[in-house]
């Protein structure tokens, strides 16, 4: 038997609890710094809502005009050449690049996650709360995303579609 | 007793505790050496190629390449 009577050793748990926790608040300083910028005041040039549903997404512009509509998945079936199967939507969100958003997500059913990883934002649907996040796009440009938090049976078929498109465009979308 | 070259007394306790101790000092110099390695050959070459793409990007151009190709569904082509 080795080390049988061996019981304890004071220097070396003292060691190995000391350094750890000193690399843990030199990783945690700058990381919790980045979390409050990231809720920064930005002043926002517009704000759209996102809800997430059993198995779509709903977009509201409410700033102008009351725009609502709903973004299903298009299914496998119903694909045209050159689209994504499981990605690509009937109404696509569109957005002007190079201006500051808010995002105000909630979810009218069960919990959801809107996320779009090209653009780095993930943000929880959860009813009866409202999450804010804030988006701003600096390329034109399609971006894809997935529901990111499971919701049930189509949980894997409710993408988002993001289009970045010019400031005049966006204005000539919204009179629609 | 003939004249013997005697050998240097070996460390006989506290081998553990020593061994401990030259392996943070290795563990502690390979660390640094593997980070600072990573951080000028990925990091700073990463930071070099946005910047550089960055340069002279023209989001306006690109745009309106995008939409002529019709990529949009909310900004067609004229």
């Amino acid at each position: 038997f080795l080390h049988r009577y061996l019981l304890d050793g004071q220097a070396i748990e003292t060691v190995w609890t000391v350094i750890p926790a000193i690399i843990l608040v030199a990783i945690a300083l700058p990381s919790i710094r980045l979390l409050y910028l990231i809720d920064e005041i930005h002043n926002p040039a517009l704000t759209i809502k996102v809800t997430g549903h059993q198995w779509y997404w709903s977009y509201e512009y409410s700033d102008f005009d009351d725009i609502q509509f709903d973004s299903y998945m298009i299914p496998s079936n119903e694909l045209s050449t050159g689209m994504y199967r499981l990605l690509d939507v009937d109404n696509r969100m569109p957005v002007p690049y190079n201006q500051a958003i808010r995002l105000m997500i909630t979810s009218d059913d069960v919990l959801h996650s809107w996320a779009v990883p090209s653009l780095g934002i993930k943000m929880d649907a959860v009813p009866g709360r409202l999450n804010q996040s804030s988006l701003l796009v600096n390329m034109p440009g399609v971006f894809y995303g997935q529901c990111s938090e499971i919701c049930g049976s189509g949980h894997s078929f409710m993408p988002i579609v993001i289009e970045a498109v010019g400031e005049s465009d966006f204005l000539k979308w919204l009179e629609l | 007793m003939s004249e013997v070259a005697k050998l240097p007394k070996p460390q006989l306790r506290g081998l553990l505790t020593s061994q401990i101790k030259r392996n943070l000092v290795f563990g502690a110099v390979f660390a640094f050496v593997v980070t600072a390695a990573y951080k000028m050959n990925i990091n700073d070459k990463r930071k070099i190629k946005y910047a550089e793409f960055y340069k002279n990007y023209d989001p306006q151009r690109e745009y309106e390449q995008m939409k002529k190709a019709g990529i949009f569904q909310s900004a067609r082509p004229e």
